[in-house]
């Protein structure tokens, strides 16, 4: 027998998590307070994601661990193996296999279904902590839908650069109504949060706040009427494995020729693409 | 293990609530409570513990008393409950009465609202009303026996979002549906 409960959290714990998820899922966008656990992992290492992961998850699903992309980071096996050997449960880098996705950072480049929860990670809740440092406030500013400090941000960026430089945990504005974090994703991944057939969990352990968006839900990047919100562009650039333009790519330069090449993020979505490929 | 029952049972609760009007299958609870559907026994096993507090809208003590020792959750009054249980034979008048009573978060913390576990007699028949909102692409049906003044009061109650209340929705054969606040819900004559 192992030392631990099913799923290590204990029962009691794993309710209170599973009515703060229901509450998120009744209200897309807000963060809903909870008592956050000790993991056995750092805080600020993916602590929320994994106690939505481990509250939500049972026998017979099959779960896929990615961090920034990639299914073979330290992170992402550590927290796979944590999950498999308190469950049993089989685990996959197939994105398509999947019943539940934990995420680091990246949703996947396969389109998600309805039968799957995207759970990401979240180092920060807040999308206007920069704004205002009160916890206090922020929560009244959300109360009031007094949003104007995020367009401030957004409005600064673009004064100076003369064009928005927030690169990933680009804020998205959830079903009309609240101002959200979408987790530092790329802003290549936001569009994939609106409509997506997938329910999306955000969890984050340390400033202890879960949040949630359902499929079918209006999610809109912030922007300005005359600097609309615009993805990452890799023009003229591709995947040096797969020859792929349409993804988000990675940059390396090639230690011997001083080379820059690109490579998809998700890794085994190139993996799948070149085993196909191959006729694997 | 009840563990896994009351896993499963969660997971069919946040499909329900996830995408609304879709009929999920609870499976069969293992504790008897009484006068309760099993099922209804089950959601409240499932998320019922002593950190919520619940009110049944009936005048009978004997199911709170069952409620407590099986979940350990506090019986309160209905406007401070987390979990409002309505019973499968209560009157309509007595619905509304009720749901005008329960709490419906505030702006500053809309989680702090009440969670409308419902029986109904069926998921599957009676009135016609057309769902749109989060978790519905474009729009889905729900037939169910729930009165039209019930759906008019609930409305009233969610005016204002974000604030307002979720349904749970349990009908005599185990199906459930779930109604989150955001849902809106039309009757189709």
């Amino acid at each position: 027998m192992s030392l631990f409960p099913f799923a290590f959290l204990d029962e009691q714990s794993k309710k209170e998590i599973r009515r703060a998820v229901l509450k998120g899922v009744a209200i897309p966008g807000y963060q809903v307070p909870f008592a956050s656990r000790e993991m056995p992992i750092g805080r600020g290492w993916g602590t929320g994601g994994l106690q939505i992961t481990l509250s939500l998850i049972g026998e017979s699903d099959v779960l896929k661990v990615i961090d920034q992309g990639s299914d073979e980071s330290v992170n992402a096996v550590n927290i796979k193996k944590l999950v498999q050997k308190t469950t049993g449960v089989e685990t996959t880098i197939h994105t398509s296999e999947a019943t539940m996705i934990q995420s680091r950072h990246r949703i996947p480049e396969v389109p998600l279904r309805n039968d799957q929860i995207m759970i990401l990670q979240v180092p920060e809740p807040e999308p206007l902590r920069h704004v205002e440092r009160s916890e206090f406030k922020t929560k009244q500013m959300h109360a009031e839908k007094e949003y104007s400090g995020a367009y401030l941000l957004l409005f600064e960026q673009i004064m100076r650069y003369n064009q928005t430089s927030q690169g990933a945990d680009y804020p998205v504005f959830v079903h009309d109504r609240y101002v959200m974090n979408p987790s530092p994703i790329p802003r290549f991944d936001n569009p994939k949060i609106h409509q997506s057939e997938a329910l999306m969990l955000f969890g984050a352990g340390r400033e202890k706040k879960i949040y949630a968006v359902p499929a079918y839900t209006k999610v809109k990047s912030l922007a300005f009427d005359d600097y609309p919100f615009e993805i990452e562009k890799f023009e003229g650039k591709f995947c040096r494995a797969t020859g792929l333009s349409n993804v988000f790519l990675d940059e390396f330069t090639d230690e011997e020729t001083g080379e820059t090449y690109y490579l998809c993020n998700d890794t085994s979505y190139m993996q799948e693409y070149l085993d196909q490929k191959r006729g694997i | 293990m009840a563990f896994h029952h009351t896993q499963k049972a969660f997971r069919t609760i946040l499909d329900a609530l996830s995408f609304p009007g879709k009929i999920n299958q609870l499976d069969e609870g293992e504790i008897d409570m009484e006068s309760f559907n099993s099922k209804t026994a089950l959601v409240c096993e499932t998320l019922l513990d002593s950190e919520v507090t619940f009110h049944v809208i009936e005048e009978e003590q004997s199911i709170t008393h069952i409620l407590r020792a099986f979940t350990g959750s506090h019986l309160t009054d209905l406007n401070k409950a987390d979990y409002v249980i309505i019973p499968q034979e209560t009157s309509i008048e007595r619905i509304i009465n009720s749901l005008s009573l329960v709490k419906i978060g505030n702006l500053a913390n809309p989680h702090k609202s009440a969670t409308i576990i419902f029986e109904v007699d069926s998921l599957l028949n009676g009135y016609y009303y057309e769902l749109t909102g989060p978790g519905i692409k474009i729009k889905t049906e729900l037939n169910c026996t729930i009165h039209p003044e019930i759906i008019e009061k609930r409305r009233e109650i969610n005016v204002e979002y974000p604030l307002g209340i979720d349904f749970i929705l349990i009908d005599s054969r185990g199906n459930v549906v779930g109604i989150p606040r955001t849902t809106q819900i039309t009757e189709v004559m």
